[in-house]
């Protein structure tokens, strides 16, 4: 067996199309770390300049004046003391400058995001292409003419491409994090250490979910046969799923990407529709009238955990039981 | 007699589901093919000789019967015999962005073949010097002579060639039937599907030729063409020869300026006979059917494929 994952590890190598997409895989990272740096800037000495005159001339405003001075008349409409209206009410430098600062939790939240999930998306597509690629050339026949137990193959091929897809989730989010610390260091930002534990266990999952994400891929493909065929059969899922299952009403507790982003968020919140009685003047006892609802990570893995092995099982049998050609 | 014979069905079939039902690729093939030299694969297009290849390499899944491949049931116990037999089936299959060298060598270490072996099997094929192009670059020839080269990897006891000389040229033909030739006369057992006859004919020793999946007629070549019972005759007097063998019995057909003599005796009761009347011969040639008009007899007649089965 550790020679057919040697073996399928150079194979994997070799194809192109492979080292494009992990060439795509290392460049998502640069870009949106590099764009992130540039939006979160610090402020320049000119750009500061501009606040400090636009608030200079705010407080000179008789506009100004004359609310603060109606807060302190009436007080109880504003929710305040009297003498804490001029300070609820005075223009603040930060309002004048609207360029975000860097914040590792918003980072991890939207750029953090936004990395896991081209990766991970790239790197569903190199396994797909992998070995969408031996059926399509034929050469799967070739192969089983040296190794018949299709069974080790799959195996083999299927243990390289998840391996290989958590080694390079695992090498984008060590780079990107150990540079946006960096950054966040020269920068004086703080670095709380709950949001570092965030940022691990998050990089972490998505390690996780990468791999089991190529490993579906791989196995839809080797089910169906073709690299089209599956990429097709993905974006049912992710995008017509989504779509039907919204037409038709169901809880987006059932829709893949909330589940995707209970397992990435270690759980996540969802929109549920509160129950009809919900609506009624006197709605009746003990009934759950929240419209927000928590998915669990526990829930979140379990729901990707049985298509993965739905998709698993249908490959293998497929793969063993039918013909080659 | 199992232990004699390198590959061995029994009852073989095979069905494939299609949308207006099933189709019968294979039916009852009962194929042995003993230890040691060449033996022909023959049958049209659509025949079962590749379904059959493949269910023998365990690509396509028998739907009845049982194979053996060096009396190991398969494909069972295919892991166990796989590295003593090497197959091309169809056309060549690999990696069209690898080079030559790159496929061989992915196929190498499945079985933990040194490099050794894929230089002498490239050097064997005529391929050293273009290992390194890129496979989508070769000919459909240099393609073939690849796939011949991955079958020699394993150094196999058993060859299985599925049109072999496909898009090879006169000379990369020769070069193929030499190659398989002298593998046979060196102990391998070479089981070779083709559509050409005269190259079967020329240096296979057995044949076996199937029709509509079921078998037609299996046997040693010599023992299918048959001993010849009809002969060409040249003499000076085509008519005086053909009136003096019809009176002595023989059945003498007048054929331009040539007999067509068709007798079970001896050739040398026809020399004597006209030699005796003062007729010498210019001319002697046994009429033997050729392998192709074997095949086509066979192949267009299946009622004849039945009886042959039952005569077996």
């Amino acid at each position: 067996m550790t020679r057919l994952l040697r073996l399928e590890l150079t194979r994997l190598r070799w194809r192109r199309a492979v080292l494009m997409l992990l060439a795509a895989c290392a460049l998502v990272p640069v870009v949106i770390f590099g764009t992130h740096a540039w939006n979160t800037r610090p402020v320049s000495e000119a750009q500061l300049r501009d606040a400090q005159a636009q608030l200079e001339r705010d407080q000179a405003d008789p506009g100004f004046q004359r609310q603060v001075e109606r807060c302190e008349r009436r007080p109880d409409r504003f929710g305040v003391e009297p003498e804490q209206c001029a300070d609820m009410m005075a223009p603040q430098l930060d309002w004048y400058l609207y360029q975000p600062q860097l914040d590792l939790q918003a980072t991890l939240d939207q750029q953090g995001l936004a990395v896991v999930t081209l990766v991970a998306g790239l790197l569903m597509l190199a396994a797909t292409t992998f070995v969408g690629a031996d059926w399509n050339s034929g050469s799967m026949s070739n192969q089983l003419l040296f190794e018949p137990r299709r069974t080790r193959i799959w195996l083999a091929k299927g243990g390289v491409v998840a391996g290989l897809a958590a080694v390079a989730m695992g090498a984008v989010l060590v780079a990107f994090w150990a540079g946006t610390m960096l950054l966040a260091s020269s920068r004086d930002v703080e670095t709380a250490a709950a949001v570092v534990r965030d940022i691990q266990g998050t990089s972490a999952r998505a390690v996780g979910l990468a791999a089991v994400g190529a490993l579906g891929a791989y196995a839809v493909t080797m089910l169906f046969r073709s690299t089209v065929f599956t990429l097709g059969a993905l974006f049912a899922v992710v995008v017509g799923s989504t779509v039907v299952l919204a037409g038709l009403g169901v809880s987006q507790r059932w829709m893949p990407h909330t589940n995707v982003q209970a397992v990435l968020a270690d759980g996540t919140r969802y929109y549920r529709e509160p129950p009809v009685g919900c609506y009624e003047r006197r709605p009746p006892e003990g009934l759950d009238c929240r419209e927000f609802a928590t998915l669990s990570l526990t829930d979140g893995a379990l729901y990707l955990g049985v298509f993965l092995a739905l998709a698993i099982a249908l490959s293998i049998w497929s793969f063993r039981r039918r013909d080659v050609p | 007699m199992t232990a004699e014979l390198v590959i061995e069905t029994t009852g073989l079939r095979k069905e494939f589901r299609t949308r207006r039902g099933r189709r019968v690729a294979v039916e009852s093939l009962d194929l042995a093919v003993p230890a040691g030299g060449v033996h022909g694969f023959l049958g049209p297009n659509g025949s079962g000789k590749t379904t059959t290849i493949r269910m023998l390499l365990g690509l396509a899944r028998a739907t009845r019967g049982s194979m053996r491949l060096f009396g190991t049931p398969v494909p069972h116990g295919l892991p166990a015999v796989i590295d003593r037999v090497g197959a091309v089936v169809e056309m060549p299959k690999f990696s069209p962005t690898f080079t030559g060298r790159q496929n061989l060598l992915l196929l190498a270490r499945t079985r933990g073949i040194t490099g050794d072996r894929i230089d002498a099997a490239l050097d064997t094929v005529g391929l050293t010097g273009r290992d390194g192009d890129r496979y989508r670059a070769y000919s459909l020839g240099m393609k073939q002579r690849l796939a011949i080269a991955a079958t020699l990897l394993k150094d196999p006891q058993l060859l299985i060639l599925d049109e072999p000389t496909n898009g090879l040229d006169p000379a990369g033909i020769r070069e193929i039937r030499d190659t398989i030739r002298s593998l046979g006369e060196s102990g391998v057992t070479v089981l070779l599907s083709s559509h050409i006859l005269a190259e079967v004919q020329q240096i296979c020793t057995s044949v076996t030729i199937i029709g509509n999946g079921r078998m037609l007629a299996s046997g040693k070549v010599d023992d299918l063409l048959g001993a010849s019972s009809s002969y060409r005759v040249a003499v000076p007097d085509v008519r005086a020869a053909g009136s003096r063998l019809a009176a002595l019995g023989f059945t003498v057909h007048p054929d331009g300026r040539t007999l067509r003599v068709d007798t079970d005796l001896p050739p040398s009761d026809i020399t004597r006979a006209l030699a005796e009347y003062g007729v010498w011969l210019e001319e002697l040639t046994p009429l033997r059917p050729d392998l192709e008009t074997v095949f086509l007899e066979l192949t267009s007649a299946d009622t004849l494929g039945h009886e042959l089965r039952e005569d077996r």
